[in-house]
């Protein structure tokens, strides 16, 4: 979440002005000006001011940033967050606050261990809590808080993994449709498509954790062969090597264009989590794609 | 008239500005897997994968990646992500060729050969091939892959000759190396020719 505030702070902020001429931060910008507690401890690289309060430098290693307008601010600068780039801006966050207390939980664990639904993770994305687990819901009765194509993104990027931006930008064709009717009855299961029949996030993902909806309902995903805390798991393959061969060239020349480094390789998926069918051999993916040759 | 013009100004400006928001696809920006179609170097029959994929235990995501991903800009990523969709020569090549697990000739995917070549295949290089062999063979054998592209006609018993000269050539050579000794000299050394006429001189 604070990250989140960090990246949108900026981009929100009033297009000439800046700190010191309008004592304004960007909203959703982390407060300024406060002390903090002496059982808070900051790294080195973070400097308070002497009283302990915070300060714009204390995040910001851009000289002066209180006085360059919001419009001017390069955040693509290393040390526009102190010690950044940072891939994982939670990373910039949790040098001082315990990670262990602020990080979201994964509701995605919808059941304690004594198989007990905990309710409060439930209604992060349904308006109500259904507790007649025996009858199915209909999607009419979900009661989501967002329409479906937009409510992981609450919590999830928009790009998490490779080719997710381009499934979410792509409508099925009426073959593809047809084909993913044969796969839902053959595997009796649901690949539900956004109001607009484009491919969404549960198109393909299972948001339930096996056990809270029944396993004979299609709602349900059929992949259960992971923790859910540790999530999707992986092992080295030596396809590695190849794969980094194949794409060092064209990686080279997109590094000189943009001027970031970039790297592809491959890890094969040992464990998959939350998925309407098993990814890592291919059925998930061939039950909306089929090929002519 | 003034009706006229407002026809007319509805069918030249403002007509085309309505419909430019429906294009139809074909004039869209093609996505890269539509752009592939077009490129000739790429072909991956993908039915034809699939049970050897089945058996090693690979996915659609050896080649086409969907790795964790903590890059949200989206002009940089989409560039990524079509470089990680497009297996190219290297990944190709390891299966069909370094390893030749899977069939590997090359007109299996290269439909045509001339886009393949080396430069100095273009013109007339069957002529001349022999010096380019004798100097780095192994270079050869990067395409050629198959000993068999030699033997067929260098090892060839149906005609007379290694299967270049037509039948009966032997007797009527030697007009032909007076007519165009260099052509002669194009496959064969002077040794070649002394193997014969020394053994006959000194007979």
């Amino acid at each position: 979440m604070m990250a989140w505030l960090l990246g949108t702070g900026i981009a929100a902020a009033g297009a000439e002005d800046s700190y010191a001429t309008t004592k304004k931060l960007p909203p959703l910008h982390h407060v300024t000006g406060v002390v903090l507690p002496e059982e808070m401890k900051t790294p080195k690289r973070l400097p308070l001011r002497e009283d302990r309060e915070l300060r714009c430098p204390t995040c910001h290693g851009v000289e002066d940033i209180d006085r360059v307008p919001y419009r001017l601010i390069d955040r693509s600068l290393p040390d526009f967050l102190r010690g950044g780039p940072y891939d994982e801006l939670d990373a910039f966050c949790y040098q001082c606050h315990e990670e262990n207390r602020f990080k979201r939980p994964n509701v995605h664990i919808m059941l304690d261990k004594s198989g007990k639904l905990q309710e409060e993770h439930c209604t992060y994305c349904h308006e109500e809590v259904h507790r007649e687990r025996d009858r199915p819901l209909r999607a009419p009765d979900y009661k989501l808080r967002l329409p479906p194509e937009n409510l992981c993104y609450g919590c999830h990027l928009k790009t998490p993994h490779f080719n997710a931006l381009e499934h979410q930008e792509s409508k099925p064709d009426a073959r593809m449709k047809l084909h993913m009717k044969d796969s839902k009855e053959r595997y009796g299961i649901i690949l539900p498509l956004s109001r607009e029949g484009k491919v969404m996030c549960p198109t393909c993902h299972a948001p339930h954790q096996p056990g809270v909806i029944d396993a004979l309902n299609p709602a349900a995903g059929r992949v259960d062969d992971a923790d859910l805390e540790t999530g999707v798991s992986y092992r080295e393959h030596p396809w590695d090597a190849v794969v980094r061969e194949d794409k060092k060239a064209r990686l080279e020349t997109l590094s000189e264009q943009s001027g970031r480094r970039f790297e592809l390789g491959y890890r094969r998926i040992d464990k998959e989590v939350l998925l309407r069918l098993p990814a890592k051999n291919g059925e998930l993916c061939l039950a909306c794609h089929q090929f002519d040759e | 008239m003034a009706r006229l013009i407002l026809v007319l100004l509805w069918a030249v400006v403002l007509a085309p500005m309505v419909g430019a928001g429906d294009l139809p696809d074909a004039v869209k920006d093609p996505k890269w897997w539509e752009k592939r179609e077009q490129r000739t170097d790429i072909r991956y029959p993908h039915n034809a994968h699939m049970e050897v994929m089945d058996e090693e235990g690979d996915s659609c995501m050896l080649c086409h990646s969907f790795a964790p991903n903590a890059m949200t800009d989206e002009s940089k990523l989409k560039p990524l992500t079509t470089i990680a969709n497009e297996p190219l020569k290297a990944v190709c090549h390891d299966c069909h060729v370094t390893e030749q697990r899977g069939p590997w000739r090359c007109n299996l995917c290269h439909d045509d050969k001339t886009k393949i070549w080396p430069e100095d295949h273009r013109f007339g290089y069957v002529d001349h091939h022999g010096e380019a062999a004798r100097r780095d063979e192994a270079a050869c054998k990067e395409c050629h892959l198959d000993l068999a592209f030699c033997t067929n006609c260098h090892f060839r018993r149906d005609t007379m000759g290694t299967g270049y000269h037509p039948l009966g050539y032997r007797t009527l050579h030697g007009l032909g190396v007076r007519v165009d000794t260099l052509d002669c000299g194009r496959c064969h050394n002077q040794i070649y020719c002394e193997t014969c006429h020394a053994r006959t001189r000194f007979q």
